[in-house]
């Protein structure tokens, strides 16, 4: 069996499990609306709201509720191998486990891209009519690989998330962290400059900035390419750094 | 006669106070979880804030001084929600409900005693958010009338106590009921007098006429001064202690039935 079969299998199987529960893909398209719809509508007592500014913020919101499902992806995966006792196995079996965790990410952003279309299209035709329509099925491919680095990010904390006993209680405070790191809902110049820097490192504002970008029509190269190589450094560190958790664990147990 | 009655009742009370220790331990048993929400609430209202001010609003004074209670209000809503409706679902799926019911104990005293250890821990919360508050915005929580307050943190828990169990027995058969979790968690405060009434008259309306709303409003009135509603706090605190206690009572109800289920058939829920 060829690495290729072998990660098609791996998609298919989870394509399988989360086909299992149709409800957690519809709260990924009705959510946004909720968060997005709830601070709107507490702002909109205080200040008059217009529907640029909404639809700025409905996409700031989905760029940190799927970021967060994202960065959360791979250490979920093997937190849950882990506690159901099947690390072992899928350690010593002659797949790598990094083919598998690149399965899992594959159906995982493909879910969300798809979700996040399916969430997008009112709010897009309704400020921006069909040309709204239109770029927001192109600002597609800008998540997809905007949540790369997203994905890279959370195997790079992987190694902590498992080696931490209280695993759930520092994945909630991971959660809190990049909701308030992302920068994607609020102007991040008010912020002290090396909290501004941070943020600007990291791949959620940017995201953010491309996608509201895209689907104004005003999307920059410089953007895009940001993206791309975020990408790469972000996905590279998350291999190398999972290269190392996974020689740990083979060497010392689990 | 009298003494039988008065066995039982100590009884029942030896009971809850059994489970309230036991939940309290349970909770306070990972002190690392518990820094981690210590450290995590900051976090996530300077977002909510931040997030607002998105919109083009600049938050001081009296609004923060609101927000302190809208953010208080939702976090109970949440907690209980999740935490203690959710988490009777789990007791059911770890069998701990089954050495509950062998031990002799009911289904009511054992939610009421661990909704009681929940009081105490949403108490810890509330000393977090106000911190928290003080700590990224430089405000200082006001609290006008701390006995108002402190009857309305009770009433809102034994509400939200009756709301999440009742819940958790109706959706106790469901595979995902943490989708319907999720989006009830907007729902029911948004017509449970999270927003304060000064937002608008449709909001004072919801906030007049929902039984859910009124220990969140004299929650905001005990700690502000402000009489949201202009109706006598007096009325407003009887009208919620009221509710609360109709809800107490559905609460018994619903478990009663599913106590009665899970000792027959083994399953939980009502369905």
């Amino acid at each position: 069996m060829s690495a290729l079969d072998r990660l098609g299998a791996v998609i298919e199987g989870e394509f399988k499990i989360i086909s299992r529960e149709p409800g957690g893909l519809a709260l990924l398209v009705i959510l946004p609306y909720f968060v997005a719809g709830g601070t709107a509508i507490i702002a909109s007592f205080l200040a008059s709201i217009n529907r640029y500014r909404f639809m700025e913020q409905f996409i700031g919101f989905e760029v940190v509720m799927l970021s967060i499902i994202m960065i959360q992806t791979g250490a979920r995966f093997l937190r849950e191998e882990r506690n159901g006792g099947r690390l072992e196995y899928l350690l010593a079996s002659p797949t790598n486990a990094l083919l598998i965790l690149l399965g899992t990410s594959i159906v995982m952003a493909s879910s969300m891209v798809a979700a996040f279309l399916v969430s997008l299209i009112p709010v897009a035709y309704g400020v921006y009519g069909v040309p709204g329509l239109i770029r927001s099925i192109t600002s597609l491919l800008l998540l997809f690989i905007g949540l790369m680095p997203l994905y890279g990010l959370g195997i790079l904390l992987s190694g902590v998330v498992l080696r931490f006993r209280e695993s759930d209680s520092l994945m909630g405070l991971i959660t809190s962290a990049a909701s308030l790191l992302s920068g994607a809902t609020y102007p991040i110049e008010a912020l002290p400059k090396w909290l501004e820097l941070l943020i600007r490192v990291l791949p959620m504002h940017m995201l953010d900035k491309a996608l509201y970008g895209e689907v104004m029509g005003y999307l920059t190269p410089s953007r895009a390419i940001y993206l791309a190589v975020a990408a790469m450094i972000y996905l590279s560190l998350g291999v190398y750094s999972y290269g190392r958790l996974q020689r740990s664990l083979l060497r010392k147990g689990i | 006669m009298a003494g039988y009655r008065d066995h039982c009742l100590e009884r029942a009370f030896s009971d809850v106070m059994n489970e309230t220790e036991k939940g309290l331990r349970a909770l306070l048993a990972r002190p690392a979880s518990l820094v981690m929400s210590i450290i995590s609430a900051p976090l996530w209202l300077a977002f909510f804030v931040l997030s607002l001010e998105g919109y083009g609003l600049s938050l001081r004074g009296s609004t923060l001084q609101l927000l302190i209670w809208v953010s208080y209000s939702f976090s109970l809503y949440s907690t209980w929600l999740w935490e203690f409706g959710h988490g009777i679902l789990d007791e059911q799926q770890e069998g701990v409900l089954e050495y509950v019911l062998g031990s002799g104990s009911s289904l009511f005293k054992h939610v009421l005693g661990s909704g009681l250890a929940f009081l105490i821990y949403s108490l810890l919360d509330m000393v977090i958010i106000l911190a928290s508050f003080s700590l990224v915005f430089g405000v200082k929580p006001l609290i006008m009338n701390p006995a108002l307050l402190a009857a309305s943190i009770v009433l809102a828990s034994a509400s939200l106590l009756s709301v999440a169990s009742i819940y958790s027995m109706l959706v106790a058969g469901l595979r995902s009921s943490w989708v319907v979790t999720d989006i009830l968690q907007f729902v029911l405060p948004a017509i449970g007098g999270l927003l304060p009434s000064e937002f608008s008259p449709a909001i004072r309306a919801i906030n007049s006429n929902s039984p859910l709303a009124y220990p969140f409003v004299l929650m905001r009135e005990g700690a502000t001064g402000i009489n949201e509603l202009g109706t006598p706090i007096m009325t407003q605190l009887m009208l919620a202690t009221a509710f609360t206690a109709i809800l107490l009572g559905l609460s018994w109800l619903f478990l009663f039935m599913a106590d009665k289920r899970l000792r027959r058939d083994g399953r939980l829920g009502l369905r």
